[in-house]
């Protein structure tokens, strides 16, 4: 039993130890440059060359102005009068 | 042997005993019953209609079904007392009360309510030789009409028959008046059927049976502009609603005839007319809607709407549109009928009351005279928040119309374009008329015979030319 302990503990601190030894440093970029120009795309361009602006024809609002088309209100108001 | 005829004679006292007890109970509900008739019989013979009513129907509950006598009693008392009363009594009550008067009533009842079947169902139980059979007929043609049926046009035809038949043996003017305006609603029942149609010719062609003395007439002829104007003929239109300018139909109250004005002017294109117009509405109703709406606001008591048409002109103090409008609600057939009924009760209470024994039947009278009078507020209110609301959507269509003008005028600008005139002129060109219309020049004065008759004679303005055109 004291002899595994033992053993145990050794592999633990080489470990350790070894682990210890490494030392790592971090570098972050400070300035990263795209060239887009330089991108290679595969494709075809559908698209025109120049941007234009085709002419629409202005929309015209109309409203539901106000019409009748029968007098059942005014039916129902003759019999209400009545009585 | 004995004991079986001691069984015998047991149970057969036993069921003389009950028998006996059976006659007493019906001698007795027989002669409570007698004591209501008598009841009835001595309010009908000292005129007290509304007490006999009351005894009445008290005698009536008891009855399983009511004899030819009974009907003739309800007629009799009912004929005096009106329908008005009919309101205080369960209507699953009346139904059994199989009369004219109650019949005429259910059937205004179930109309109210929008149960046209059941209000068809009662107004054709009236009799062909009852005084209410035209106002029957009349109901049950507008309950087949409202409900898109098309055999409506039997039921006002057959009341213009009977209104016309009854009303030449008539010789009493406010009762003539009755039958009158019965069978000018059936006419234009006739008329507005047509027009929903689109047969605007035949629709003009009915409203002209209705002749200018008449009472409905003012509200006809806006009918009758809205025919001309689906006709596409907005001259006759304009010259119709300028009738309403004039002082005789001043105190008629229609938002609708200006609504109509504004529209003729925009489809003749005349959009300077027609925004002066809007803006001349705008000016006028806000005034009057500020009245109506104190009014309505003032309106604390439960009985302010009474009150305002049944007191004296003098003693009420109000705007003058508010009195004028008042007087167009004293003429309307319902109001007369219940302020009649009303001022019978009101008499029957101050007669009774000189009479202390009879303190009971006062206190019947005093819930009556209270119920009459809430029945009376409630369709007075009716109509000045009818007034109200009619002002708000109107005024609403009207700005409307005045925006399609902006937009209008706007595309004309876009376009670089301008109307062929900027006012038109009015030329006998443009004077429509058929054969039975008149056309009358209007010199500055409104000549009750030419009422109704006018025309415009402006050319349409709806040409667009280019700017700068000539």
């Amino acid at each position: 039993m004291r002899i595994i302990t033992v053993l145990l503990t050794l592999m633990f601190l080489s470990n350790y130890s070894v682990k210890a030894k490494e030392k790592v440093v971090y570098k972050y970029k400070k300035r990263q440059r795209v060239d887009l120009g330089d991108l290679e795309i595969k494709g075809k361009i559908l698209a025109p060359g120049d941007i234009t602006v085709s002419e629409r024809e202005r929309k015209r609002f109309r409203r539901d102005l106000y019409d009748r088309r029968d007098f059942d209100e005014i039916i129902r108001l003759n019999v209400l009068n009545m009585r | 042997m004995k004991k079986l005829l001691l069984i015998v004679f047991l149970l057969s006292s036993i069921e003389m005993g009950f028998a006996a007890k059976k006659k007493r109970k019906v001698r007795r509900r027989v002669s409570k019953q007698s004591r209501i008739l008598r009841a009835v019989q001595r309010n009908v013979k000292d005129q007290n209609w509304n007490v006999a009513l009351y005894y009445f129907f008290a005698y009536l509950k008891k009855k399983k079904t009511m004899t030819d006598k009974d009907n003739k009693l309800a007629e009799q008392i009912l004929g005096k007392t009106g329908t008005l009363p009919l309101y205080l009594y369960n209507a699953d009550f009346l139904n059994k009360v199989d009369v004219p008067s109650v019949n005429i009533h259910q059937a205004h009842f179930n109309f109210k309510a929008k149960k046209y079947p059941e209000a068809f169902k009662f107004a054709s139980k009236v009799p062909k030789d009852s005084s209410y059979y035209p106002e029957a007929r009349f109901v049950m043609g507008s309950s087949q009409e409202l409900q898109g049926q098309k055999n409506f046009e039997d039921y006002m035809k057959q009341c213009i028959k009977a209104s016309n038949k009854i009303s030449k043996k008539i010789y009493e003017d406010k009762y003539k008046r009755y039958f009158v305006l019965v069978k000018e609603y059936c006419i234009a029942g006739l008329a507005r059927s047509s027009f929903r149609d689109g047969k605007y010719k035949k629709s003009n062609h009915y409203y002209n049976w209705i002749p200018k003395t008449s009472y409905s007439w003012p509200y006809i002829l806006m009918e009758k502009a809205w025919n001309h104007y689906h006709q596409g003929d907005y001259n006759r239109t304009l010259g119709i609603s300028m009738t309403y300018q004039s002082p005789l139909l001043e105190s008629y109250f229609f938002p609708e005839i200006e609504v109509l004005k504004a529209l003729s002017y925009f489809n003749l294109c005349l959009y300077r007319d027609a925004a002066f117009l809007i803006d001349k509405f705008f000016k006028v109703y806000k005034e009057r809607s500020k009245n109506l709406t104190k009014v309505i606001k003032s309106a604390v008591s439960d009985k302010f709407y009474f009150e305002l048409v049944y007191n004296k002109k003098e003693k009420i103090k109000q705007h003058p549109y508010i009195l004028s409008l008042r007087n167009q609600l004293r003429k309307k057939l319902r109001i007369n009928l219940h302020l009649l009924s009303y001022q019978k009760a009101r008499d029957e209470y101050d007669r009774l009351s000189k009479n202390k024994k009879r303190k009971n039947d006062m206190k019947f009278l005093r819930f009556t005279l209270d119920r009459m009078e809430r029945i009376i507020n409630k369709n007075v209110k009716e109509y000045f928040y009818f007034f109200i609301n009619q002002i708000n959507f109107f005024s609403y269509e009207m700005f409307n119309i005045k925006l399609e003008i902006i937009s209008r005028r706007k595309d004309l600008v876009y376009d670089n374009k301008k109307l062929v005139s900027t006012r038109a002129r009015g030329s006998y060109d443009n004077v429509n008329r058929e054969s039975d219309e008149f056309f009358y020049t209007f010199n500055g004065a409104f000549w009750a015979d030419e009422l109704g008759d006018y025309s415009f004679g402006l050319k349409s303005n709806c040409k667009a030319v280019q700017k700068g055109s000539k």
